[in-house]
């Protein structure tokens, strides 16, 4: 570390003197500052730089997928997104691993000190060389798919529900039909805990009576389930009497 | 209280704290450790509700039945983003001004009482959350008329609510007796951050009445009906607005702790203390991105709240983001511990965990959760974020990645400093805020991916296949592993917390100062006469750089996604 008025001594020194040489100060203090946090090995550190290479990781593979995804021709957004995806794994690893091993090492003798030596630079070279070759030839699990989220393998079963109200010598009806009924294999209407229709025959049209209606909240009301041929709920809607015209 | 605490009192009832050098009376001090243990009771039954509702969410294990999701996740929400925090908050009120001003607690059996009816109401709307049944629906958070839930609940909340409104009573009757002894004497900046706190406090539980009261008297019949949009407007005052108390709590821990355990001082109080007023004036407001899908506010009223007000808001919190690491790293460079541009980083004492937590809620929330709050808090932006999965990566980066690991710092020295105990399980003691902070993050990472990259929708136990529609998220499953993993890892690292808490309650030596390592670190008056602000703060600024930077490229790439949903022109 240098001493801080040094620092500051020096720094005011050099822009009086020309504004390049400030900017190249600026420039050299910055590399030295990405040194100094580069090669922090205490076990804090190693996981704080692990953690934010790890989200940075994740960030730039995921940010260049989705501007890939709509930009299929920008082919030099792939090196971007290679570069988050192997960082992923290895940023994690170079400095809980690597760094440390070769920290070790360079305190021994004989090879273990040269490798020690040369380690990190030339895992950076493997890492980078990896980047490269995935960014060239993207792998399957490298690109994400964020197109495909409305798929053709589903109909997609929206039918309207359309009740009226009318009053009889029963008291009110309220008759109800489905928009259309494809996909549909199944209507159940239930008021509370009874079960009032349950209809397998298209095209589900049905009537219920106010007075089998039950209060939820101080409202009578009651739903309709659509089940598919798998007995699996599709739509569901439920309608309260003061929602219902003429009721 | 409780028979734990190590410490002995003077015949007034005070006590002099050997590493804060605090005046502590022990009617603040047995409240604190009362509400504070709460805290951590509802962290941890939350806790057990979020292995459900993860391994849910994660439908490679769907635990739980439609039916059954929805209560587990209200349990999980109620006990988390309510009790946990508001308990802990109320622990921080009383710290914020019995504490630093070194008073009694004034009208402290109003505390007692006030406890008691939030606990009360804390039981109640658990009960009533787990034994729903039809027509009642669980509530979730948010408790949306016209579905109707139990009465008991909100009745439960009801008594929640005010007793949170007795408990912060005797906060402000110590602050009104210091300002009536000392009427020429500033508050601290931690007792007025703490003040801001408990205004912001009123306003949201008073908001909490009007939405709850009336919701009440509809759901047993008094009302035959219930507006949703007033319901909804009003609701947000309460629901939003006791998430603010959690992030103003949050930073008044920040100045606290970065103070004592890492030898921070303000760079300036003015400049602090008017972020805490635009807070007081904006913060609020930033619950209008709730209502920005609904019909009823007008276009006005949007770009009031999503704009000009959120600008107070954000401007405030972007001071503090500043303020607090400027203040750590100028305090320490006047205590001779920092050279460089990141010397001051270097030499702090990045393996105690309660420095280290705070620390990186302070970098979590800026990154993670101030960053998405500001984008999901506009008008357009919030488009392409509403009620997916990415806002409650939001939210779990804000109220756990930032408030909760907060809290956890704060919880570790209440341990020491209010209960005089030493960490249980040290060892684990110095990796737990990693684990829960690094689990978080990608887990909340892995919530806004699937949210905003594929449209996941959030409160909904089955995505990858909605039957009787098009809509196919399979492409997400890869994410959903990391999301699984992440959320075991984070829960794992929330139970390795209660655990050391309790271990060290039970078991803990007693706690000696000594054993803080650099005690000096937290003196108040080390180093030299220069005024605090003629220190650099270069590490912070090169800091703010890489978080400005961010914020840039983010804002771009959420602008673009936005562009790309339709086309104008030919």
């Amino acid at each position: 570390m240098t001493d801080e008025s040094t620092d500051a001594e020096s720094a005011r020194s050099d822009a009086s003197a020309s504004p390049i040489r400030a900017v190249t100060g600026l420039v050299g203090s910055a590399w030295s500052a990405l040194k100094t946090v580069y090669y922090a090995n205490s076990l804090s550190w190693r996981f704080l730089k692990s953690g934010t290479l790890l989200l940075f990781g994740f960030f730039l593979w995921a940010g260049a997928n989705v501007l890939y995804s709509y930009n299929p021709d920008l082919a030099v957004l792939r090196y971007p997104m290679a570069y988050g995806f192997v960082l992923i794994l290895y940023g994690p690893f170079h400095h809980l691993v690597v760094l440390p091993l070769a920290f070790r090492w360079r305190r021994d003798s004989g090879t273990r000190r040269t490798v020690g030596r040369k380690l990190p630079n030339a895992m950076l070279a493997v890492f980078l060389a990896v980047v490269l070759v995935l960014g060239t030839a993207p792998v399957g699990a490298m690109v994400v798919d964020f197109q495909s989220t409305l798929g053709s393998d589903g109909s997609d079963v929206s039918p309207d529900l359309i009740c009226e109200g009318a009053e009889t010598e029963n008291g009110t009806e309220i008759s109800c039909e489905l928009s259309e009924s494809e996909g549909v294999d199944r209507v159940v209407v239930t008021s509370g805990d009874t079960k009032l229709v349950d209809d397998a025959d298209p095209p589900y049209e049905f009537t219920i009576r106010e007075r089998e209606l039950e209060s939820v909240t101080g409202e009578k009301q009651f739903t309709v389930e659509l089940e598919d041929e798998d007995g699996t709920m599709i739509r569901r809607y439920s309608r309260r009497l003061s929602m219902i015209e003429g009721a | 209280m409780f028979g734990f605490s190590t410490h002995e009192y003077d015949d007034e009832g005070f006590r002099t704290c050997n590493v804060t050098g605090l005046t502590i009376h022990r009617s603040a001090e047995d409240m604190v450790k009362l509400y504070g243990l709460t805290a951590i009771v509802a962290l941890a039954i939350g806790g057990v509700f979020a292995f459900f509702v993860a391994m849910t969410r994660w439908e490679l294990v769907s635990l739980l039945s439609p039916a059954d999701f929805y209560t587990y996740l209200s349990m999980h929400a109620w006990n988390l983003l309510i009790f946990w925090m508001i308990f802990m908050e109320i622990a921080i009120l009383y710290v914020g001004g019995a504490f630093v001003l070194g008073r009694r607690l004034s009208l402290p059996r109003l505390a007692k009482v006030g406890w008691v009816v939030m606990a009360t109401g804390a039981v109640v709307v658990n009960a009533a959350i787990w034994t729903t049944e039809a027509p009642n629906q669980a509530p979730l958070l948010t408790s949306y008329v016209p579905l109707p839930s139990n009465w008991q609940f909100y009745a439960g909340a009801i008594v929640f609510i005010l007793g949170a409104v007795v408990a912060a009573l005797p906060f402000f009757a110590t602050i009104w007796h210091e300002r009536r002894e000392n009427p020429n004497e500033t508050l601290p900046l931690v007792t007025f951050g703490a003040f801001i706190t408990g205004i912001v406090a009123l306003e949201s539980l008073v908001g909490g009445l009007i939405t709850y009261v009336p919701t009440l008297l509809w759901r047993v019949g008094e009302f035959s009906t219930m507006d949703p949009a007033f319901y909804r407007q009003m609701y947000w005052i309460i629901g939003h607005g006791s998430q603010q108390i959690n992030l103003l709590a949050m930073i008044t821990v920040w100045y606290f702790l970065t103070h004592v355990l890492g030898g921070a001082e303000v760079a300036s109080q003015k400049v602090s203390r008017t972020a805490f007023v635009l807070y007081l004036f904006f913060i609020n407001l930033g619950a209008a991105h709730h209502l920005m899908s609904d019909p009823v506010v007008s276009t006005g009223w949007r770009m009031w709240n999503t704009s000009y007000a959120a600008y107070g808001a954000v401007l405030a919190s972007m001071i503090h983001a500043f303020a607090i690491p400027a203040g750590l790293e100028a305090g320490r460079r006047a205590k001779g511990k920092g050279g460089g541009l990141f010397g001051w980083l270097w030499s702090s004492p990045w393996d105690d965990p309660g420095f280290s937590a705070t620390i990186m809620s302070i970098i979590l929330f800026g990154f993670l959760g101030g960053i998405t709050g500001v984008m999901m808090g506009q008008m357009q932006l919030n488009m392409t974020w509403h009620n997916t999965l990415a806002t409650v990566g939001h939210f779990h980066a804000t109220v756990v990645t930032g408030t909760t690991l907060a809290f956890m710092g704060l919880a570790y020295y209440v341990l020491r400093l209010v209960f005089g105990r030493d960490w249980a399980m040290k060892p684990f003691a110095k990796i737990q805020p990693y684990l829960y902070a690094g689990a978080m993050s990608l887990l909340v990472l892995m919530m806004m991916y699937v949210g905003i990259l594929f449209g996941v929708p959030r409160r909904h136990p089955s995505v990858m296949d909605i039957p009787g529609t098009e809509f196919s998220f399979a492409p997400a499953k890869p994410f959903f592993v990391v999301f699984g993993v992440a959320a075991l890892l984070a829960i794992l690292g929330g139970a390795l917390f209660v655990l050391i808490a309790v271990a060290s309650l039970l078991t803990g030596d007693r706690f000696d100062a000594d054993s803080v390592g650099d005690v000096t670190r937290a003196a108040a008056d080390g180093g030299d006469a220069k005024p605090i602000h003629e220190y650099s703060m270069r590490g912070t600024f090169t800091l703010c750089l890489v978080f400005l930077a961010t914020f840039v490229v983010l804002w771009g790439l959420n602008w673009y996604l936005l562009s790309t949903v339709w086309q104008i022109g030919p």
